[in-house]
């Protein structure tokens, strides 16, 4: 029988996937908003853990903050 | 030769994953306050929320440079899926579903016991009603359509609204109740039904 926490969880996977088709229907001004933007600095991580990156890498790596974590 | 801001998002893919790194900030550029609202939505913190998309971003690469991506023109869906992974996996290894809910808000998405106990069919009308609801926003003027994205959408509460906004708290409930004024008197100019 699946616990509570299972039905919530899959409720949540069933709301996330519909907010996923929701979104997509947006027109991108929608979201033309400085409060909807990531930081720079979060940009500048993954652009620089993309250039760090050979072709084949292996995952569970995670690129932290600078002087965050 | 092609300008790079012109190219579709599978050209940009395609071109990446050749090696031309600089179509990776464009594809981000383009997508990311989409790709963020979506994670912000489904997590509500900041600070969360940009962990989610860094380690997002971090899967998008390293799947790209493995080659797996199938070209479907969606690729922004394709990273959400990729966030949505993400986040459910967040959530299960935090045990406690509940933490996503925002109690302290008088409505929110995610607390819609309604929408998160519908079947499919209710889902598809919740979704239009919601398609009408941001279409009406677009009649807004900018500083109610800002407030309305804040509180609702992105489940700020009105003091993180006047502060994000620079206003202050009453200024900010008051263009949230004329929005609502405005919306209501739409939604009967326009005989929108609201209900699933």
């Amino acid at each position: 029988m699946d616990s509570s926490f299972t039905q919530d969880l899959s409720k949540l996977e069933e709301y996330s996937l519909s907010m996923i088709d929701f979104i997509e229907k947006l027109p991108d001004s929608f979201f033309d908003c400085e409060e909807l933007t990531p930081s720079k600095g979060v940009i500048d991580n993954i652009i620089n853990y993309s250039k760090k990156t050979p072709v084949s890498y292996t995952t569970n790596n995670k690129v932290y903050r600078y002087s965050r974590n | 030769m092609k300008n790079i801001q012109r190219k579709t998002d599978d050209e940009l893919v395609k071109a990446f994953m050749s090696g031309e790194e600089k179509c990776l900030q464009v594809l981000i550029d383009r997508h990311r306050n989409k790709i963020y609202s979506y994670i912000l939505m489904m997590v509500k913190q900041h600070e969360l929320a940009e962990d989610v998309f860094q380690d997002t971003f971090i899967k998008v690469i390293n799947n790209l440079k493995r080659g797996k991506y199938i070209d479907n023109g969606r690729f922004p869906s394709w990273v959400m899926r990729i966030a949505h992974n993400l986040i459910i996996d967040f959530y299960r290894k935090q045990k406690n579903v509940k933490e996503v809910s925002n109690d302290a808000t008088d409505y929110d998405l995610l607390n819609s016991k309604k929408f998160s106990e519908s079947n499919i069919e209710d889902k598809m009308v919740y979704s239009q009603i919601l398609t009408e609801v941001v279409e009406l926003l677009d009649y807004l003027p900018d500083n109610q359509k800002e407030v309305v994205k804040l509180r609702h959408f992105m489940g700020l509460s009105f003091k993180e609204i006047a502060e994000e906004t620079g206003v202050s708290i009453n200024t900010a409930l008051g263009r949230m109740r004329y929005a609502l004024i405005n919306m209501r008197a739409m939604v009967e100019e326009k005989n929108i039904s609201l209900t699933v």
